[in-house]
């Protein structure tokens, strides 16, 4: 079988349904609106409330807030459209902790993949495209518990909980599998992701070069 | 091509004819013509069994590349069970997903003999999870083959006998990335420079940590910005404070109600305060022995007035209730004292 195309899509409704147009993406169930990455260009964000959807990415950028006690879950996240050139919101990431519309729902975030995989795929974060390390701070300064970037699988079932804990992402070492096994065919694989951020253990700062993997094995 | 894997599976079949063992030297992994040097302490293994329990059979033994591939076996080989000669599994389970593009292996020998118990027929799987199910041949379809076919005999000396095998050819891993762009900013910003945004995010949300506006105040500007965000949640103006401060690392709580041993300006206060009463009471608890700048009244008495009152010297200067609209006669080059609440202001 040949390498499958993948495509990475985000919803930016409050509606929580699924990518019916695939790699597409487009209109999908329950009013969900589904928005074809760009993954050369566009870039995962999490900001504080003060961030509102639709600013300009040429405007002010209001990032997390680490308190001075305890965790901050980050109140919004966006992807930042590098083609509309805007904070475009995705209301359902997160849980409800962060403020937003999401919490126990399952269509946030998908992958699609037009073929079959020789693997589970897995989602992954890198120091950077290199994939050699997972040490920044926000991944938890290689302790991947502390990871502040949290994910969880959403393929087959909503998280369960409105304040889903997440699976801390750094590396191999703390990774979430988007699915229970290798693909056979084509299929929309979802996932929610988070920031937390916890005094004490993560400091004031900002990445560029961190990324986002999505691992699959084919043949 | 390469392989990435968290896991690799050996599932033996058969050994080369022996009856009562089964066992394997070493398994050794190459990435672009280099060994992966591994330690005992950089992976895990398993195995469906090994030699009456014996440690020094142990399959951890088989990924070790610090262990002699020449010699007895005892303390450097994996072996089955006694007579145990079939269906084996052997795991190891790197620390980190690890990436090899060739296998090289060196059958089981003691000191060039008993080459019969070498492991024979194989299947060799690789996994992205921490594989622990040591039954032989069960969960495959979780695992990606790689190898199916022998190992070599090994020779009959006392020898190094390598042999790498024919892998499977896979398509490959894909990494495929998006980028994150992360920032972070604390509501104690320590020892940043004064930043607006950052400034402005941490004040809108969290409570004011003071002591830290205190040390960023040293050499900074006062940001207005800042001010206007805390004006509503805190009792006392900040803006008259962080103009007023004489001493660097002032922090503005103790400015504002505990400021002892400080020389307090009121004369930015005075601009500050226009629309409320200054409350003399408040600061005198506090500033029972400071020096009490009056040139706040600058606007109020005549420009000429070096009116200097001292307040907290020794008399009980709260509740004096000093009437500023009466010392505003023009005093013309005099000092007036305020002996106490029920004096009459006297000339000197």
């Amino acid at each position: 079988m040949a390498q499958p195309n993948t495509y990475w899509l985000f919803n930016n409704t409050s509606g929580d349904g699924a990518n019916t147009g695939n790699a597409s993406g487009g209109a999908g169930g329950s009013s969900s609106n589904w928005v074809l990455m760009d993954l050369v260009n566009d870039s995962l964000a999490w900001c504080s409330e003060q961030q509102t959807d639709g600013d300009a990415i040429a405007g002010t950028r209001y990032p997390v807030v680490i308190p001075d006690s305890g965790s901050n879950e980050a109140e919004k996240t966006f992807v930042k459209d590098a083609s509309a050139a805007i904070f475009d919101q995705v209301p359902l990431a997160g849980t409800t902790a962060g403020g937003q519309s999401g919490g126990d729902t399952r269509y946030v975030f998908a992958i699609y993949f037009d073929g079959a995989t020789a693997g589970v795929p897995y989602l992954e974060a890198w120091d950077s495209y290199e994939h050699s390390t997972a040490t920044n701070n926000f991944l938890g300064s290689g302790t991947p518990a502390e990871s502040s970037i949290k994910a969880i699988t959403t393929t087959n079932a909503v998280p369960g909980s409105a304040t889903w804990a997440g699976t801390p992402l750094a590396g191999t070492d703390s990774r979430i599998e988007l699915d229970t096994a290798a693909l056979t065919a084509a299929k929309n694989l979802y996932f929610n992701i988070k920031q937390l951020v916890v005094n004490g253990t993560h400091s004031p700062g900002s990445s560029t070069a961190l990324v986002l993997t999505l691992r699959y094995l084919y043949s | 091509m390469s392989y990435s894997a968290k896991s690799v599976v050996i599932d033996i079949a058969n050994n080369w004819g022996s009856s009562t063992n089964l066992g394997l030297r070493e398994i050794d992994f190459y990435y672009q013509g280099s060994k992966i040097l591994l330690t005992q302490s950089s992976y895990t293994a398993y195995a469906s069994s090994y030699f009456n329990d014996d440690v020094n059979y142990h399959p951890k033994l088989a990924f070790d590349t610090s262990l002699s591939l020449v010699d007895g076996s005892y303390g450097t080989t994996w072996l089955a069970w006694s007579y145990t000669t079939t269906n084996q599994r052997l795991i190891v389970v790197f620390n980190s997903e690890q990436i090899f593009d060739s296998i090289v292996i060196n059958n089981y020998h003691h000191n060039g003999s008993f080459t019969d118990r070498g492991t024979k027929n194989v299947n060799i799987y690789i996994s992205s999870n921490a594989v622990t199910n040591t039954t032989y041949d069960s969960e495959t379809d979780s695992y990606s083959l790689i190898f199916n076919g022998q190992f070599s005999q090994h020779s009959s000396s006392n020898s190094e006998d390598p042999q790498e095998l024919s892998l499977i050819l896979l398509g490959g891993t894909a990494l495929i990335d998006m980028a994150m762009d992360i920032q972070a900013f604390s509501d104690s910003v320590f020892d940043a420079c004064l930043d607006a945004v950052a400034y402005y995010q941490d004040v809108e949300i969290c409570l004011v940590d003071i002591s830290t506006i205190g040390d960023i105040t040293q050499d900074a500007l006062l940001d207005l910005l800042l001010s206007e965000r805390i004006f509503e949640n805190i009792q006392t103006d900040l803006i008259a404070y962080f103009q007023s401060l004489s001493e660097p690392h002032l922090d503005i709580y103790l400015g504002a109600w505990s400021n002892k041993d400080n020389k307090l300006d009121l004369y930015c206060g005075f601009e500050d305060l226009l629309n409320i009463n200054l409350d003399i009471t408040t600061a005198s608890q506090q500033l029972k022995n400071a020096f009490l700048d009056i040139n706040i009244a600058n606007g109020i008495l005549t420009g000429d007035a070096g009116l200097d009152i001292y307040l907290g010297d020794g008399n009980k200067t709260q509740n004096i209730g000093l009437d500023m609209l009466t010392v505003s006669t023009k005093p013309e080059y005099k000092s007036v004292y305020a002996m106490h609440l029920n004096s009459a202001i006297r000339e000197l």
